[in-house]
């Protein structure tokens, strides 16, 4: 299913609302201004994934995933470069993280960044397109990119890609956000987009 | 009645638009995606009312809404946007702008609309 101009700015406005929300909540956390990405969207080959996200083959990056359950499935994730993320645990986990629990922390604070945004644009999306969606338990990988989706989420074919970013600068925090679905779930969510932008009856 | 809106979507741009038809039928409106394109506009036009999204490609409407209030100083202007941070909001509400959160801003557009 192909979707017009304003179906895909449809579908981009759901997900930038969603990160508006979740902005709030995670300003308020890390007491300062969230920087946020415009989104995009597209229909791509799997294989082409680690092209659309601004991370190198080789880097080793830290995800955080969430599987989509109930009207809609998939997964919602966070990739963090695998750059020092002390502050963000200093700020939010435990004011006197040592390196020793720093992992341990780390994965903590970054699941805790990745439960936010994602629950907020779920919940956004979930309401926006009259659908039931729930989401698992936050699962941490450290590899590159290319492996974690092979060993993790491998998703064969094409996949719908909606990717956004954000950045906290006093923190050295920043992300990409994906959403994955194969294709079977790409053309539901299609059709549910379609329907709900139709009760909007816009020329 | 000019109004300018200025943002990237065109789902958004529709939705401003049926409400500001709505209210005056005869207005005329000028649509911008980008905040280059917005000051495009403002060599040849008098405007009553503009609205700016923040989230843009390239530059933010943050930017803008400072140009804007300079070029315009009697025209109403409105950030109308889904980034509804405290940071923002104060920001805008500094300069004597209307801040108006998405996506539920019927009411709010219809009340900044007034003359």
């Amino acid at each position: 299913m192909d979707l017009n101009e304003t179906q895909v700015d449809f579908v981009k406005e759901i997900f930038n609302t969603g990160l508006g929300e979740a902005a709030v909540e995670l300003s308020e956390l890390v007491e300062d201004e969230v920087l946020l990405s415009v989104p995009q969207f597209s229909l791509i080959p799997s294989e082409e994934l680690t092209k659309h996200v601004a991370v190198g083959e080789k880097d080793v990056v830290t995800t955080v995933t969430m599987e989509l359950i109930g009207d809609m499935s998939g997964n919602g994730m966070l990739i963090f470069p695998a750059a020092n993320s002390l502050d963000l645990v200093r700020t939010i986990v435990e004011e006197s993280a040592g390196p020793e629990n720093l992992t341990d922390l780390e994965e903590e604070a970054l699941s805790e960044i990745a439960g936010i945004i994602l629950n907020h644009m779920v919940t956004t999306f979930s309401s926006f397109l009259n659908i039931n969606v729930k989401t698992g338990m936050p699962r941490c990988h450290q590899d590159t990119l290319r492996r974690i989706m092979q060993e993790s989420y491998f998703i064969d074919g094409m996949i719908m890609f909606i990717g956004m970013s954000f950045e906290v600068k006093s923190l050295n925090l920043a992300g990409d956000i994906l959403f994955l679905q194969n294709v079977d779930t790409t053309e539901k969510f299609l059709s549910q987009v379609v329907a709900a932008l139709e009760e909007y009856d816009l020329d | 009645m000019k109004i300018l809106i200025v943002d990237d979507s065109t789902f958004i741009q529709k939705q401003i638009r049926k409400i500001v038809l709505a209210k005056y039928p005869d207005s005329e409106i000028v649509l911008a995606g980008n905040t280059n394109a917005a000051r495009e506009t403002f060599a040849d036009n008098e405007f009553d009312f503009i609205t700016i999204d923040y989230n843009m490609p390239g530059e933010n409407g943050g930017v803008l809404l400072g140009d804007a209030i300079m070029r315009y100083p009697h025209a109403k202007i409105a950030l109308l946007t889904a980034n509804k941070q405290a940071a923002i909001r104060e920001k805008v509400e500094k300069t004597g702008a209307s801040f108006i959160p998405k996506p539920d801003f019927r009411d709010d557009l219809i009340q900044f609309l007034e003359p």
